[in-house]
């Protein structure tokens, strides 16, 4: 059952010789892991940013459940947004709060206006956000700015965030690139966990074929903004890798 | 030969200035010994100590200057909370929408072309002499400025964290309050510091139009030409300013 179906997703920036996305098409189950494979410049990053909507595709439909997100007005898109997670890169933590307050940003849209601003929440989110935190072992740092933590201690500040957002689907986009090996391994064990354990469907690029294999259910590859490869992880095989790496003419020609 | 004609070109309009201003060179010389005299007579021995200012009336000015400050701290602080929206509203990085960055960029620029003193003199006449006058000058004035400044400072900040809330579906305002606040207020707080250290000095003046404070005695002091007077109010003003530099600069490097 998909619970994310892309049809023909388009993105053209201004003054851009090709497109970044070109009609590109999949579905996704529910509780599923997809890697998103691809060099640099594919267009992974375009792609998470138009699931998101952070930024607007060309053409084509996002639809989740049985949702076109491209068809919402920003109120309702705001709403839906709640039901997908986003892990970044960067982390994205909000750097002078403390790690517990950065996991209670996932509540900000469930409180009334002055809780958000004064950063003041009901005992109970407090219980739900430590519980998240405990998931990913960060318990005993929630007092901590969250801007003083190391790149993998931030990363699962951010999964904690996502766990406590109780969304459908996490986006993890590259979230490991900025991490040492070991703690590569930790994270995407962490969002293999959420996958298997809480039914939560997670899409993650990924720059490490290795990592894919041993992590994800599905790959997906991007080559020059097009999707030219959609198989399960065993099906992953030689011709596919080509498909997404090898340059020049003799590949192009390939049937 | 351009450079030179670019020369001769500047001295020209130098030299129109200078008639336009009147400026009168002879007569700056002519009265020089008076206004040694002048300067002379501000200083003890006070004009072989006739009219030096007495203790109640030291009194009076101190309480003056105390005023001129509570003119400042309340102008700045008005305009500093007047300031939030529109900084939003006025800077680049958060605000696409043309149709309302630049309506408020030039309503914020209005308020800063039209000087302080400009305005006091105004609310002199709409709600009559005294400090509250020079309060809302001030506060008018600095709202202008200070919103500007304010959305220079959000412009440098990172987004970032910001976006990363409204892609999980937070709401502008509350992303804002939330991930973009905690980073701006360090620089807010300095820019107000700095900003009422400027308003300081320049609520001085204020007294001058009838918006209250020391500058009422030093321009009471300068028609009557008591010197004596002159002097106290100035020697007044001088500590005040440095106190007040000194404070605003502390408290600027705690922030760091």
């Amino acid at each position: 059952m998909p619970i994310l179906h892309v049809h023909e997703l388009t993105k053209t920036y201004p003054n851009a010789a090709r497109p970044a996305l070109d009609r590109v098409t999949f579905s996704v189950d529910a509780g599923s892991f997809t890697a998103i494979l691809g060099r640099s410049g594919s267009g992974k990053t375009t792609l998470f940013r138009c699931l998101n909507l952070l930024v607007r595709p060309t053409s084509g439909q996002v639809m989740i459940g049985d949702q076109d997100w491209l068809t919402l007005d920003s109120h309702a898109l705001c709403q839906a947004r709640r039901q997908m997670a986003t892990i970044f890169q960067q982390f994205n933590l909000i750097n002078r709060l403390t790690v517990l307050e950065n996991v209670l940003a996932s509540q900000l849209s469930n409180v009334p206006f002055w809780r958000a601003a004064l950063r003041r929440f009901p005992s109970g989110y407090h219980e739900w956000a430590l519980h998240c935190l405990d998931r990913v072992g960060l318990h005993d740092l929630a007092d901590r700015p969250a801007g003083q933590l190391s790149g993998g201690q931030q990363q699962r500040v951010a999964i904690a965030r996502a766990l406590a957002q109780r969304s459908r689907i996490i986006l993890a986009d590259e979230p490991i690139a900025s991490l040492d090996p070991e703690t590569a391994t930790l994270i995407l064990e962490e969002l293999r966990g959420i996958a298997r354990e809480d039914g939560i469907t997670i899409l993650c690029s990924l720059h490490q074929e290795a990592f894919a294999m041993h992590y994800a259910d599905r790959i997906i590859g991007l080559r020059a903004g097009r999707l030219v490869v959609d198989v399960v992880v065993s099906e992953f095989s030689a011709m596919q890798r080509d498909k997404l790496y090898v340059t020049g003419e003799h590949h192009e020609a390939a049937p | 030969m351009r450079r030179w004609l670019a020369a001769i070109g500047f001295l020209l309009l130098l030299i129109g200035a200078a008639r336009l201003a009147q400026v009168d060179v002879g007569r700056l010389v002519q009265n020089a010994p008076r206004i040694g005299l002048w300067v002379g007579r501000m200083f003890p021995p006070y004009d072989n100590f006739r009219n030096p200012p007495t203790s109640t009336e030291i009194g009076g000015y101190l309480q003056n200057a105390l005023t001129t400050v509570a003119i400042a701290t309340v102008g700045t602080t008005v305009a500093a909370v007047l300031s939030f929206v529109p900084s939003v509203l006025a800077a680049r990085t958060l605000t696409q929408s043309k149709a309302i960055f630049y309506p408020v960029r030039w309503f914020l620029n209005l308020l800063r072309g039209i000087d302080s003193f400009i305005f006091a003199l105004f609310f002199v006449a709409a709600v009559g002499l005294g400090p509250f006058a020079g309060v809302l000058g001030v506060a008018f004035h600095t709202w202008g400025s200070m919103a500007k400044l304010y959305a220079e400072n959000l412009e440098n900040l990172d987004l970032t964290p910001m976006l990363a809330l409204e892609a999980a579906g937070v709401s502008r305002p509350r992303a804002l309050l939330y991930a973009l606040l905690p980073d701006a207020l360090p620089s807010f707080v300095s820019t107000t510091l700095f900003v009422w250290e400027l308003n300081v000095r320049l609520s001085v003046a204020l007294g001058v139009v009838g918006a209250g404070g020391i500058g009422q005695d030093i321009k009471n002091a300068i028609d009557l030409l008591n010197f004596p007077h002159l002097g106290m109010l100035l020697l007044i003003v001088l500590v005040m300013i440095t106190v007040i530099d000194q404070i605003s600069t502390r408290l600027r490097q705690g922030l760091r």
